[in-house]
């Protein structure tokens, strides 16, 4: 916002040799504003159009970007079409010429948030891996620490969007599973939390107990026990049986890995804990055909994160590590 | 919303009781009913209550779904028709129907009532009966609380089923509870790296089960799967 003196026009007068000048112009004050303010998108190469509004009137709109990885602006006349880029924020910059004045400027916040699923079905993780044979039993204490999900703050997005993290035995395209997750599904902008037990055999089966979702911060012990003999999956919590799903394909066969996982859906999805309050896992144990629970005896060489950059994944000891988000959603 | 059980006589008494349980008179002017011998009902547990018996059919039709919870501007995918069909010795509702009339290959057939009963028996979970008083919950509140709190939406669903029953499940006392079954949803992302190597037609399809009393999903599963 600024002002300035107009440089006098030149007017017809009375008179001989020079013409009589008109009275100065004077360019009062320039302002410009832009509308709306608080600017949300959701996902990558939507647009939104913002108005800007100068007076004196007739000068001219110019339109820009602080980053244009997250957002472009394209002017045209007062209005600037924002198409959104990538996750992040950035600023968006009218700068409005007014004949006679000195130019002005606003500014509006733009927030773009992106849901990216991983290709091919696959999904992000970070866990611990033990590749043992004839599992049939696998438990750990997991800490909750619930996050966000992919464009939950801006509250505008249905797609699909979770982090879980569990307990998982399997084989092959077999397994069993149970522990606490945070789920957006598709169609709905609500958001979920849950325990929940999962197997797949012949069939897949699945229970989000919605009810008993954990309160963040505390820690429960999660177990799978599989009854081979039946093909007959129990799933407890604190020591409670609260689910079966038993499936033929499961008969006489075991697990050939036991795992201790934390799951994402999208890339932009919270992986589970934060530098300041780590996902713990702890008291890891499998159990093998005929045998007790032991100890899992994990590795340093058994942790796994899919980008190092992204999730922590630390081991503690041979029964306890930590995962977290090195840049968890704000 | 408790209701004396009433038998039921006439068409105009039979729309007016399905829409003070489902409240979807609020949804469209074209409403019909007509008495009917029930013959394909697939509820678990009270299926075999029910079928060769009378029973009253109120059909809601050109029905969108309208949630006030929901993001405006979001536009239910279908255009529905809905069977409600009621008990005509008592009024009381036996289910809640709305199918798919196009072509979905991944939209399997419901197990059949003994089928399901036999998958839900293995999990511990049980319907005993319909309940003597009506619902608390519409089945359009009931439809709204899986919005915001079950696992699947309305919105994206082909069909729709409803049951109010009794219901126990692991040994639980005996509540009364909305049955919401949504079928045909765009598959539900199993955990796991091979999650999505599961056939589509085990994952479309989400059974949440809600507290009537205390309008809460209580959990969501995909069980019974199809046969």
């Amino acid at each position: 916002m600024s002002d300035d003196k107009p440089p006098t026009p030149p007017t017809a007068g009375s008179g001989a040799g020079s013409p009589p000048k008109a009275p100065a112009q004077q360019c009062t004050t320039c302002t410009v504003t832009l509308s709306p303010k608080d600017i949300k998108i959701c996902g990558a190469n939507k647009t939104k159009e913002v108005t800007a509004t100068g007076t004196p009137g007739g000068g001219s709109f110019a339109f820009g970007s602080g980053d244009t990885a997250v957002a472009t602006v394209t002017g045209n006349a007062n209005k600037g079409t924002i198409k959104s880029k990538g996750q992040g924020k950035t600023a968006i910059k009218v700068t409005y010429n007014a004949p006679g004045c000195s130019p002005c400027t606003d500014t509006v916040d733009v927030k773009v948030c992106t849901c990216t699923p991983k290709g091919g079905g696959g999904r992000y993780y970070a866990y611990a891996r033990k590749n043992v044979a004839k599992v049939t039993g696998i438990k750990a204490k997991i800490k909750t620490r619930y996050g966000k999900v992919c464009c939950e703050d801006e509250g505008c997005n249905t797609d699909t969007g979770y982090h879980v993290v569990y307990a998982n035995s399997s084989n092959g395209g077999l397994w069993a599973q149970t522990g606490w997750g945070r789920e957006r599904t598709g169609g709905s902008a609500a958001i979920k939390k849950y325990r929940y037990a999962e197997m797949n055999g012949g069939a897949y089966k699945v229970n989000y107990d919605t009810a008993n979702a954990p309160a963040d911060g505390s820690t429960h012990e999660y177990k799978c026990e599989l009854d081979k003999a039946t093909g007959k999956w129990s799933f407890s919590y604190d020591g409670t049986a609260w689910e079966n799903f038993a499936d033929n394909s499961w008969k006489n066969k075991t697990g050939n890995v036991a795992q201790w996982v934390g799951e994402i859906y999208n890339k932009e999805d919270d992986m589970p804990g934060t530098s300041g309050d780590k996902c713990k896992f702890s008291e890891c144990q499998y159990r093998e055909d005929g045998k007790s629970f032991a100890d899992a005896g994990i590795l340093a060489g058994d942790m796994v994160s899919d980008s190092a950059t992204e999730w922590g994944a630390e081991h503690v000891s041979g029964t306890e590590f930590n995962i977290w988000d090195k840049n968890p959603l704000q | 919303m408790t209701t004396t059980p009433t038998p039921i006589s006439n068409e105009s008494q039979a729309i007016q009781q399905a829409s003070r349980l489902t409240k979807l008179d609020t949804l469209t002017q074209s409403i019909t009913a007509h008495r009917i011998s029930v013959h394909d009902e697939r509820t678990p547990f009270i299926w075999k209550h029910y079928v060769g018996k009378e029973a009253w059919s109120v059909d809601f039709n050109d029905v969108s779904l309208r949630f006030k919870s929901a993001i405006p501007s979001f536009e239910d995918k279908y255009t529905r028709r809905f069977a409600v069909l009621l008990d005509e010795r008592n009024g009381q509702l036996i289910s809640v129907t709305s199918r798919f009339d196009g072509q979905d290959p991944d939209l399997r057939e419901q197990p059949s009532g003994a089928a399901a009963e036999s998958q839900l028996s293995a999990e511990e979970e049980i319907y005993y009966g319909l309940p003597e008083q009506g619902p608390k919950l519409t089945f359009l509140d009931a439809l709204e609380v899986v919005l915001n709190q079950g696992i699947g939406s309305p919105f994206f669903a082909k069909e729709i089923y409803g049951n109010y029953v009794m219901h126990s499940r692991g040994g639980s006392p005996q509540r009364a509870v909305w049955v919401i079954t949504l079928r045909g949803l765009p598959p539900i992302p199993a955990h796991g790296s091979r999650g999505d190597s599961i056939p589509a037609w085990q994952r479309n399809h989400m059974r949440n089960v809600v507290d009537d009393e205390a309008g809460v999903n209580l959990f969501s599963t995909n069980s019974p799967q199809p046969e």
